[in-house]
């Protein structure tokens, strides 16, 4: 059992130089490895006790933490990590991903594009949310139900909010009236059959959805 | 998983200039990118072939280093073509709609045929 007395430990040695709860739920994917079957959901809450005003603000997650659909109920954790917010680092985050699917037998052309999802997702989470501040990590939970796997990928950017993904313009870019870049969002949601894009104050998160069964399956062709 | 950084060869023929690539096609690659096209446009080359047979991660940073080769070809009046490509990129370039702009093809070979027939048809009589 992972138990109090190792928490209270964590608690104890904790230096401040990440968000609790990723730390925590780091601590319990190692406790767990990635064969474990989650039976039961998991939740964390911490309290800040804000110096200026005296106001508490009470940041919650817990995981599972999805809108659950028809057969989506018995969500198991694949595995969890933390990258360093550092240039390159997004392929460790795609070959990581990878393995922990491997299990689920994806298509090949399927399972590649889901890991250069996962690589952009993460690229964007390391660049725009955390500004490749290494003591920043980006956070990555892989979940499967029997109809969906769902990979969850957070950083720490705060305020902005992530735009909505838009075609982008190629004759613009062509014609030099436009910048070369802003492809990241537009691969990411035709790679994967669905995008969740969560911000709040502290994280912006991106859900990336592969229906593995049912009317969806596959519906950006595998 | 360090990444790996991307090497570029220019092979010179007559019209053609033939840039092979080694490694990944990202934010690191933009200098090496750069130099090498600018060595092959360097003879006048009317045609500039990419062979991405050694690549093995282009990202989205990627694709924009593409997209203003793409860019400077056009401005130039060169044709940029590729060839190489894994089925997954191909997918990629579909996506994009870069395929609408530069011609892809398997091999190498298939590429300088290509480029060969297209050559015969527009020489003058």
């Amino acid at each position: 059992m992972f138990g109090f007395p190792r928490l209270m430990a964590l608690l104890g040695e904790y230096k401040g130089n990440m968000p609790v709860i990723d730390l925590l739920l780091g601590q319990l994917a190692e406790f767990t490895g990635s064969e474990w079957e989650q039976e039961d959901d998991v939740t964390l809450v911490t309290l800040r006790r804000s110096e200026s005003s005296g106001e508490s603000e009470i940041i919650t997650m817990s995981t599972p933490h999805i809108d659950e659909k028809p057969g989506d109920s018995d969500w198991r954790v694949l595995t969890e990590m933390s990258i360093a917010s550092e240039p390159g680092n997004e392929r460790q985050a795609m070959e990581q991903v990878g393995q922990a699917v491997r299990a689920l037998n994806l298509p090949e052309r399927r399972l590649e594009k889901l890991k250069t999802a996962v690589a952009e997702a993460t690229m964007n989470a390391m660049e725009h949310g955390n500004k490749y501040q290494p003591d920043k990590p980006v956070t990555i939970q892989v979940l499967v139900s029997q109809a969906t796997l769902m990979v969850r990928i957070r950083d720490q950017g705060n305020g902005k909010p992530i735009a909505e993904p838009h075609t982008p313009d190629l004759e613009a870019k062509l014609a030099e009236l436009q910048s070369p870049r802003g492809w990241g969002l537009f691969l990411i949601k035709n790679l994967v059959d669905d995008v969740h894009v969560i911000s709040d104050e502290h994280h912006h998160t991106l859900e990336l959805i592969l229906y593995l069964e049912g009317d969806n399956y596959g519906s950006k062709k595998s | 998983m360090a990444a790996k950084s991307l090497e570029a060869q220019v092979r010179h023929q007559p019209r053609v200039a033939i840039i092979d690539l080694h490694g990944e096609i990202n934010a690191f690659a933009e200098d090496v990118l750069n130099k090498a096209y600018a060595e092959a446009e360097s003879r006048r080359a009317e045609v500039i072939l990419l062979n991405f047979s050694d690549v093995d991660y282009i990202n989205s940073t990627g694709i924009a280093l593409i997209v203003s080769l793409l860019a400077r070809a056009r401005k130039s009046k060169r044709r940029l073509l590729a060839c190489g490509l894994s089925d997954h990129y191909v997918e990629i370039f579909q996506i994009t709609r870069l395929v609408d702009f530069m011609s892809v093809f398997p091999d190498e070979k298939s590429a300088l045929a290509e480029e060969g027939r297209a050559s015969i048809t527009s020489s003058p009589e």
